[in-house]
């Protein structure tokens, strides 16, 4: 007997049915229909169910609906009533493509009788064509007077005719029937059966008819079942109280997880539980894990109204493991909760990084937890939560020895998306490798807890480099033992500054194994061929679709040049007479980021004309940069020309030690023998840092350096001293700044000392010539070729402490000696003041921790070579994506000329040169002679204006503007282009003007030497009250009558301005506000701004001295006048998988808003958010690569355009979105949020702002 | 109550949104009108259907809500008011200013707004099609069976 059943009554569709109670319809229709929906509905979901009362007029009334067999598709509205499923998490995980064909495919089949409203059923075909939920088996409904399945077929593809099934596909269906309906179909009715389906993406559908299956299981069974069933309708689903059984279970599986439930969840029952697959394997987990109680315990706290369902208790599973082995390893830190409310059921997927491809004993490594973030579709709360709420991660770090079992524990906390932790391993004595196991426990913001372990194998240096030689040289033979130590010839500077690792490195020798042979040429051709060829295939392939591929082509035939390019220079060395040689190379890194392993070196040599023997090394390897390496070296055997090429490619690599191994020559006759050298890859320059912060070294040049600047400071010398470490504070900082590891602790440590380091030496401090910014540079150390640089705000700020605070301490500093001359230590009134000056100097040292931590953290301050100044600073940080002779040519230092040899022009203070032809080398020296010319102005004015030279600076600028600071020195800026001795005639203008308007304003002395007692000195009084100025002392006028009479002279002598400016600037309530208001004046008179265009901002103070501080600090991060605005590109627009590319970015939108620097002050909005101070182009750059990495994971799940998209990076929140343009993707949104150093200004405080700055 | 829209480019794509109700404060939105007017549109048929919708700022955090409260429409969010607005009254509102930010693009076209138009005009016609008036039933509805 052949029996059919077929793919459904739609063929190729999937129903939604529609049943008002006709005769096939499974369920009756509603009764009372009109009463259950609300008059302002269309359509409502039955609770816990897949099934809708709907409308029935909005449901015909979709404009596109159509009529198919047995019904009619109503796609806009499917898709509306699918969209709430989805909304309710009950289709949570369908692909949208899917659900939107299901919205064009799913045949309502309409059995009703007209009513107004029907009830709608998602059935059973339709996960046919949305897929079948995560882990089901099967999907059943009864379906007029029959079946409908959707069963799971592996292998199946969508769409085509029906397809025949075959015995297993069969098999599987019944199973799925006699599950669903507990019936059993003898297994001789199951022979000779036909059944075709209707094919969907991994499973098919089919129908079975009230016939089919009255011939399966009998009548009466199924007449049975029938009358059970009858009220129930839709594919089986299970949402909210009582217990819901998916069809996939057997008899005995279901008894299993119910009893397990009743005795270990009792009050599940009334939460609602859905009993499948999923939560039975879950159970199954929690029967054989170790921490069974536990788990138990925590379902059983866990329980409070929510549906037990397998991803509920695989939560509680997850959480009871996580805290059980984390108290197992003797993590004893509570539990951290406060912001760890995940947002998602899954575990944080995490890995543990070790940023250090191999360690040796004593390595200081630095391991972080990166996130995969895995592409998931996310809804409108859970959206809310990436939007509003930053990631916060909390790492318990545990570092365990596997021989021994020795644990060391850490932990951190950190906002963001990335932080590192950092721990030195060490190996016992006598020990020459171990393995450590790191374990992760990570807790998350958004996702669940995490335990992630893995092994780090840690040896000794010298065990480590044998390991290295040995993997790069295999087949090349034993080295002999013992390898020579060897002086090698590093260059004069090293040969005479650097340490002794430096040029003091080994040499190898070894025998090559018989019958070895060297890589030939021919052989070394076709390796590179096989790689070229690779890219042409791949290229070939990308071509299949151009019109997805189109930027992925043009990335990978730049990289075939590239290739075609190495290839055919190694073809013209061998047309020169070059001929190759075995080598091979290793790198050992010390640095982060650099590939610890073998190399890919490609020797040559050759005799040369003079009679040595000429060697070349090609280090194809591209370790670090995208450029190919070569270097040369010549002398009279083979290994001094080896060794002198050899030296330049190893310190061409950033830390590490470097070592090669070549086959010997005599001449050019190949030896038996090998010869390989290894030293130290560090320079001079990395060195000189470690010479300065030698002990003995630091003294001397503390001394020294100071001894010179301290006429005039007195005693500040002896706190100043006492505590001077500053340079290896700050530098130690700003590398954990580059590095992305700088966190508040290491802020915290030891910069107390640093502002009282610095104040002796601000009267040395030069501006920086050729830049444009206004930053500063002191040398702290003349023969270190290191300086400490700081922004104009940050120069400020640290004078400011010095008015505010350290005055005060060297008044007492000075009460104190003097008390001492008079009494002895045992003195109470000595001791008392001992006492007082230890409480001042504390707040001297707190005052400066926060500001100096402040200004690190903001990159105002930094420490670089010394050499830097005119171009790395110029550069904006040395992430400069134009060339220096662009960034010159913007300051008006260099001019461009077709033709002749370049050259610096002292009638214009301007260089000349064609830039296509000008070397680094000849621009280096033009550039010395520029900033030499600049000092020579400098002693020209010093000169003019009778001043000591070293209180005289010049730097480059767009006008030409004179300032007099506090102590009388002079800062000028030169306009490149202007004749120099017009400059120094308005120079000397303009000095005299400032001079005489503050000798105008100088506090009139009575002939007979007492101070007047005038309204200006009740205000000097007044000031010396708001910034705790020192009194005046006989022979000399009190701080604060200084400080008058500059505020005066800033103000024309304006006396009732200034005083309303103080009282506006809170002078009553706070310290220091008289500097600050000095600062303000003179930054807004540098801005060619008047006094009176300070007004607005200070009435947004409004006498509150907190908030003029903080609104001075906003305005001065407007330092520099506004440059022309950078256009530079990320380099990822292009998607490597073709999937998200974009033309461009809208890069300059984004300097001109959220840059300080850029700023477009015409273009003020309610909120104005800056990236932190400092930033420059190049890192706007860097992390608007990261946001767009971060676009394209969300871009196939969320978001299509621009608005919605917040990312997280580095520390910082960020928005990014894109539009189109010329129809192609642009990146048109791209600005901070929030993150440390991110400032939001208001509208009005910016249009305050702006009417200093300018716009 | 008559809800008056106007939009002003003043930085190439960027400018500025105004809502003006009697008896309400005006909503001053400084930011990308095309930006703003795309996403009132996606709002008006998340509001049509009953669901509130959210509307962040282009060039700047933050962003506003428009949540349904009856027939009327409430506006909350950052840097601006709270107003109420006649549900349908701000539908033919926001409609009808992106119809002139339309026109505008078509008569003085650049490449900025050429590369967003076309999504501000789909938004357009979600937002017409949300407020369409639904067909009555007529005798074609007895086909149904």
């Amino acid at each position: 007997m052949q029996r059919q059943a077929s793919g459904g009554p739609a063929s190729g569709s999937a129903p939604i049915s529609a049943n008002g109670g006709g005769p096939a319809a499974a369920a009756p229709g509603p009764d009372e229909p009109d009463a259950q929906l609300p008059p302002d509905r269309d359509f409502e979901r039955i609770a816990g169910t897949t099934s809708f009362l709907v409308r029935r007029q909005w449901l015909i009334s979709d404009p596109v609906r159509r009529a198919a067999t047995g019904g009619f598709v109503t796609p806009t509205r499917t898709a509306v009533l699918l969209r709430e499923l989805v909304g309710a998490g009950i289709l949570s995980w369908a692909k949208p493509d899917r659900l939107a064909t299901a919205a064009d495919r799913l045949v309502l089949l309409d059995g009703s009788k007209g009513q107004a409203v029907i009830r709608v059923s998602l059935g059973a075909g339709a996960y046919n064509v949305i897929g079948l939920p995560p882990g089901t088996g099967a999907m059943v409904a009864r379906v007029q007077g029959g079946l409908e399945l959707t069963v799971a077929a592996e292998g199946v593809e969508e769409g085509g005719p029906p397809i025949q099934l075959d015995a297993a596909q069969i098999d599987d269906a019944l199973d799925a029937v006699e599950r669903f309906t507990q019936l059993t179909i003898p297994s001789a009715r199951r022979h000779d059966l036909v059944i075709k389906a209707s094919a969907g993406a991994g499973t098919f559908r089919i129908h079975l008819s009230r016939e089919n299956l009255i011939d399966l299981v009998g009548a009466g069974a199924w007449r049975g079942f029938s009358e059970r069933e009858s009220s129930k309708d839709g594919a089986r689903e299970a949402v909210g109280a009582g217990v819901a059984v998916n069809s996939d279970l057997t008899d005995l599986e279901l008894e299993r997880a119910r009893k397990w439930l009743q005795a270990n969840l009792p009050s599940s029952k009334h939460e609602g539980v859905r009993i499948d697959r999923a939560l039975l394997d879950v159970i199954l987990t929690i029967e054989r894990s170790p921490h069974r109680a536990r788990i138990i315990a925590e379902l059983a706290a866990g329980e409070g109204g929510a549906a037990v369902t397998a991803i509920s208790v695989e939560a509680a599973v997850r959480e009871a493991t996580y805290e059980a082995e984390r108290d197992a390893i003797g993590i004893e830190s509570p539990r951290p909760t406060a912001n760890l409310d995940p947002v998602h059921d899954v575990a944080l997927p995490a890995r543990i990084v070790q940023h250090a491809s191999k360690i040796a004993s004593g390595d200081s490594v630095p391991f972080s937890v990166e996130v995969d973030w895995p592409p998931v579709a996310i809804d409108r709360a859970q959206g809310d939560e990436y939007r509003y709420r930053q990631f916060v991660t909390n790492v318990d770090w545990v570092f365990e020895k596997g021989t021994t079992h020795d644990k060391a524990y850490g932990s951190q906390r950190y906002t963001g998306g990335h932080a590192t932790h950092n721990h030195v391993f060490r190996l016992a004595a006598g020990e020459e490798q171990a393995t450590w196991i790191v374990h992760a426990f990570v807790r998350h913001s958004h996702f669940q807890p995490v335990h992630e372990t893995r092994s780090v194998v840690v040896q000794t240096e010298a065990a480590l480099m044998r390991d290295l030689r040995e993997d790069a040289t295999a087949g090349m033979g034993s080295l002999y033992q013992d390898p020579d130590k060897k002086n090698f010839d590093t260059g004069v500077l090293n040969n005479k500054a650097g340490s002794e690792k430096q040029d003091k490195g080994l040499s190898f020798h070894g025998r090559l194994p018989i019958g070895f042979s060297h890589t030939t040429d021919a052989q070394r051709d076709q390796r590179r061929a096989e790689e070229m060829n690779q890219v042409r295939a791949m290229i070939e392939h990308l071509r299949g679709r151009p019109q997805m591929n189109t930027d992925a082509i043009e990335a990978a035939e730049r990289y075939l040049a590239n290739l075609e390019r190495a290839d055919g220079a190694i073809e013209r060395d061998a047309g020169s007479g070059w001929q190759s040689f075995e080598v091979r190379g290793t790198l050992r890194a010390k640095q982060a980021g650099v590939e610890d392993g073998a190399l890919q070196l490609h020797g040559s040599l050759r005799r040369r004309d003079d009679g040595f023997i000429g060697v070349q090394l090609r280090d194809l390897s591209r370790r670090f940069g995208a450029e190919d390496l070569r270097t040369e070296g010549y002398g009279s055997d083979f290994a001094e020309a080896l060794e002198e090429a050899f030296v330049p490619l190893c310190k061409a690599y950033p830390a590490g030690r470097l070592f090669i191994l070549a086959q010997d020559y005599q001449g050019l006759r190949a030896m038996q023998t090998t010869i390989g050298f290894e030293l130290d890859t560090g320079t001079v320059g990395e060195d000189i840092k470690a010479k300065v912060w030698d002990p003995a070294v630091k003294i001397a040049i503390n001394l020294a350096g100071l001894a010179a600047t301290l006429a005039g400071f007195g005693a500040i010398a002896l706190p100043a001293l006492a505590v001077y470490n500053g340079l290896e504070t700050v530098d130690q900082l700003h590398e954990e700044y580059v590095r992305g590891t700088l966190s508040t602790t290491d802020l915290s440590l030891g910069l107390a000392s640093l502002a009282l380091d610095m104040m002796p030496a601000l009267g040395r401090v030069k501006s920086v010539a050729g830049s444009t910014r206004a930053m500063f540079m002191l040398s702290l150390a003349d023969t270190a070729g290191e300086a400490l640089y700081m922004t104009a705000a940050a120069h400020l700020a640290i004078r400011d402490l010095e008015d505010m605070h350290v005055a005060q301490l060297v008044d007492q500093w000075e009460r104190m000696v003097e008390m001492q001359s008079r009494t002895d230590a045992a003195d109470p009134a000595m001791r008392a003041m001992q006492a007082q000056f230890d409480a001042k100097a504390e707040d001297v040292k707190k005052a400066s921790t926060h500001v100096i931590a402040g200004l690190v953290a903001q990159r105002a301050l930094f420490v670089a070579a010394k050499r830097a100044g005119e171009v790395v600073l110029a550069r904006g940080g040395g992430g400069a994506t134009q060339p220096r002779w662009k960034e010159l040519s913007d300051d008006g230092v260099f001019v461009a000329r077709p033709d002749g040899a370049p050259y610096y022009d002292p009638s214009k203070g301007q260089i000349v040169g064609n830039p296509a032809k000008l070397t680094d080398g000849q621009l280096d020296e033009l550039v010395t002679q520029q900033g030499t010319h600049m000092r020579l102005l400098s002693t020209q004015l010093a000169d003019d204006l009778r001043l000591p030279l070293t209180d005289v600076e010049v730097m480059v600028g767009d006008d030409v503007v004179v300032s007099v600071g506090k102590s009388g020195g002079v800062t000028a800026t030169y306009k490149p282009g202007m004749a120099p001795d017009a400059v120094r005639a308005q120079w000397r203008e303009q000095h005299g003007q400032i001079v005489a308007g503050r000798a105008g304003a100088a506090p009139p002395q009575r002939e007979n030497g007492e101070d007047s007692t005038g309204p200006t000195e009740a205000r000097s009084a007044r000031l010396g009250a708001a910034d705790s100025l020192p009194a005046a002392t006989a022979g000399r006028p009190s701080a604060s009558d200084v400080a008058h009479s500059r505020l005066l002279a800033l103000a024309n002598n304006d006396s009732v301005l200034i005083d309303d400016f103080l009282r506006l600037a809170g002078e009553a309530n706070g310290d220091g506000v008289a500097t600050r208001l000095e600062n303000l004046l003179t930054f807004a008179a540098s801005r060619g701004a008047s006094v009176a265009e300070c007004r607005d901002l200070l009435q947004i103070a409004a006498g509150d001295a907190e908030r003029f501080r903080e609104l001075v600090g906003q305005a001065m991060r407007f330092g520099a006048h506004r440059a022309s605005v950078p256009n530079p590109q990320p380099a990822n627009l292009i998607d490597p998988t073709g999937a998200l590319n974009f033309a461009s970015a809208n890069t300059v939108h984004v300097f001109q808003r959220h840059v300080y620097d850029y700023f477009d002050a015409t273009d003020i909005k309610a909120a104005n958010t800056f990236f932190p101070p400092g930033t420059t182009p190049a890192m706007v750059i860097a992390d608007l690569e990261v946001g767009i990495e971060r676009l394209r994971i969300h871009y196939s799940t969320t978001i299509p355009m621009q608005g919605s998209l917040g990312v997280q990076i580095g520390d910082r929140w960020m928005q990014i979105g894109w539009r189109t343009q010329a129809g192609k993707k642009l990146i048109g949104q791209f600005f901070p949020g929030s993150g440390p150093g991110v400032e939001n200004i208001s509208g009005p405080v910016m249009t305050a702002i702006a009417k200093i700055i300018g716009s | 109550m008559d809800i008056e829209i106007s939009i002003a480019e003043t930085h190439g794509l960027d400018g500025v949104v105004t809502l003006a109700a009697e008896g309400q404060p005006d909503v001053v939105i400084t930011d990308e009108p095309w930006h703003q007017l795309m996403h009132l549109c996606s709002a008006v048929a998340e509001f049509e259907h009953g669901m509130s919708a959210g509307i962040p700022y282009s060039s700047m955090p933050g962003g506003y809500q428009l949540s349904v409260d009856g027939d009327e429409v409430v506006l909350t969010g950052d840097y601006v008011p709270t107003v109420r607005y006649p549900r349908a009254e701000l539908a033919t509102a926001i409609i009808a200013a992106t119809d002139v930010w339309l026109a505008h693009a078509a008569a003085l076209p650049s490449v900025e707004r050429d590369g967003v138009r076309e999504s501000v005009a789909e938004a357009a016609d979600a937002a017409r099609a949300a407020v369409r008036p639904r067909p009555e039933p007529t005798e074609k509805t007895s086909d149904v069976p």
